[in-house]
């Protein structure tokens, strides 16, 4: 038997993401005012909130071992779908993005469930389906929402003082969190990715497992394409590249393994967060004037933290792994 | 340990009927014209020297293989084709020669992975843990403790089983396939790789097993002096042939059995 590593350690490599982000958090309150003042807060997690929708349906992915390249382009094509409707109202709206993603979802599903193709090549697929499908619906510009239905309230409104997508990604988070730890559907997603062979011996629905997160998956990109939608006032059809990489970045970095089979929708939240502060904080660094960083080295610096985050993260977990 | 002189249990009729199986992959015959039946109640061994079809017996049974011909009767229901997870459904619970747990998961929850099947209530009461899901849910919790005390693994309730060393892992899918409450549960090779000591205690945990909760057991193993102890039948298998079947004194006695399998060193 191995020697059991220190608890700390332990500790440490499970919430790492959730250190990093309170040292980052940390090191923005340090160096910039008013970096938790409530206007760069609440800005924070409304333009966030799509990406955290779209990171928990690919949380959800990545743990049945899966990969979902789509979900990009599926909330372009949502956010079009939702501003073509949004004269007809708020909920036809809302509906109409849902009903989008999921439609995006399904194809997944049934291509991935049925014929059995790798979901990396079938998500690829209709990734470059769904875009082609919202730049032909939006005749190739992007679409202006309706301002008198209450539409843009999805993006722009808040409810008791707080932004009403941050809202939305909270209580998905909530149910998300609750689904995967708490219901036999959840331990099933997990169970697959962690071996989908005996799932099958066990009899437990592993197809249905897998084909649910690309529903959800969807589903969600979808709503996170409705609140593009609403907060910019437009359905954009050329928006959305690079979601899914901004989204498995998130996961990854929350210590799920993109090899499926572990998990956790509380970590991915924290990555979705700790990847927007990066953003935020260069911003602000930007604002100070003293270095001026183009949006090019933005994204190097940005990288180089995710990268520093990942090997952190690897080392600690590697310490508390016994010797295979 | 059950001593020789100890009553076996009494036996029911044929739980498991397997006739004149043969299994074929292309032009290799895996098993050829066998047939034995196991009783309810009994602890049922399966040996024989590496390649002689052990396992491929086992994965007609549940239902991985398709025999090229014969018949398995389970529960007097013949099926011609049974798949995997009709045979989880119909009572059939299995463990693997290389552990097949999900090793992310923590041992309480690979065990309760083993309840899923029963699970009544729908997926929305459960995300809301509400009236009759969440009792099920403590009834199911309830059973899967049982379990790991049974097991004596409590120690390792919260723990990733990917860090657990391998005679503990084969503790927790042992439990996993229990939280199915199989009424024939397949055991392929639970004690290899095992130390002596750890073998000692699977054994008892096995017979344990087969009385506390009367589940039938049909058992693959490569230590022969374990399943003389532990058995109350032996079916002996030789290049996918039965070459013996009866009462471990009666098939230790065999000379077939003593040229194919005991008497060379292992």
């Amino acid at each position: 038997m191995p020697s059991p590593a220190p608890q700390t350690v332990r500790r440490l490599s499970r919430h790492g993401v959730v250190i990093a982000l309170l040292a980052l958090i940390l090191f923005g309150y340090l160096r910039y005012d008013n970096f938790l003042g409530t206007f760069n807060v609440l800005s924070v997690l409304r333009y966030n909130a799509m990406f955290a929708l779209v990171s928990l349906g690919m949380a959800y992915v990545i743990m049945t071992g899966g990969i979902d390249l789509s979900v990009g382009s599926t909330a372009a094509l949502g956010s079009v779908v939702a501003a073509l409707l949004s004269p007809y109202g708020l909920v036809p709206g809302l509906l109409g993005g849902l009903a989008a993603g999921l439609a995006v979802g399904a194809v997944n599903a049934l291509v991935i469930t049925r014929l059995n193709i790798l979901p990396f090549v079938a998500t690829l697929a209709t990734m470059l389906a769904a875009s082609g499908c919202a730049l032909l619906l939006a005749g190739n510009q992007s679409v202006s929402v309706s301002y008198e239905t209450g539409f843009i309230e999805l993006g722009q409104g808040d409810l008791l003082g707080f932004p009403v997508p941050a809202w939305i990604a909270l209580a998905a988070f909530l149910a998300g969190a609750i689904a995967l730890n708490l219901t036999a559907w959840g331990r099933t997603v997990l169970a697959v990715g962690g071996n989908e062979e005996a799932t099958r011996l066990m009899g437990l629905p592993a197809d249905r497992a897998k084909a649910s997160v690309y529903l959800v998956s969807g589903a969600l990109a979808g709503l996170a394409g409705v609140i593009l939608a609403a907060q910019f006032g437009a359905g954009q059809p050329i928006e959305g590249v690079g979601w899914e990489l901004f989204a498995i970045a998130a996961v990854v970095v929350g210590g799920t393994l993109l090899t499926g089979g572990v998990g956790s929708v509380g970590s991915t939240l924290a990555g979705v967060l700790l990847l927007g502060l990066i953003f935020n904080i260069l911003n602000f660094e930007n604002g100070l004037g003293q270095i001026s960083l183009s949006a090019y080295w933005q994204s190097v610096v940005r990288g180089a933290f995710l990268l520093l985050v990942v090997v952190i993260q690897a080392r600690l977990a590697g310490r508390t792994e016994e010797p295979a | 340990m059950r001593a020789p002189d100890t009553p076996v249990i009494v036996k029911g009729e044929a739980l498991l009927a397997v006739e004149n199986v043969s299994l074929r992959f292309g032009g290799v015959k895996a098993l050829t014209d066998v047939s034995f039946d196991i009783r309810k109640g009994e602890v049922r061994a399966i040996i024989g020297p590496n390649g002689a079809g052990k396992t491929s017996m086992l994965n007609c049974i549940n239902g991985f293989y398709h025999p090229s011909e014969g018949r398995i009767t389970f529960k007097g229901e013949t099926r011609r084709r049974m798949r995997p997870f009709e045979a989880a459904r119909g009572g059939i619970g299995r463990t693997f020669q290389n552990v097949a747990l999900f090793k992310g998961m923590t041992t309480l929850d690979n065990i309760m992975a083993g309840r899923f099947l029963k699970m009544r209530s729908g997926f929305f009461w459960q995300l809301l843990r509400y009236g009759p899901a969440m009792r099920e849910e403590v009834e199911h919790r309830r059973f899967v403790e049982d379990i790991i005390d049974f097991l004596q693994i409590q120690h390792i309730r919260k723990t990733p089983v990917g860090k657990l060393p391998y005679g503990l892992q084969k503790r927790v899918e042992l439990g996993r396939a229990l939280a199915m409450e199989p009424e024939l549960l397949l055991l392929d090779e639970p004690m290899a790789g095992m130390n002596l000591e750890e073998k000692e205690d699977m054994s008892r945990f096995i017979l344990d097993v087969n009385q506390q909760y009367g589940t039938t057991i049909a058992l693959i193993e490569h230590d022969m002096g374990v399943v003389m102890d532990l058995s109350d039948r032996v079916v002996v298998l030789e290049y996918g042939r039965k070459i013996a079947d009866g009462t471990p004194e009666e098939v230790k006695r065999d000379q077939r059995v003593i040229d194919a399998y005991l008497g060379v060193a292992h």
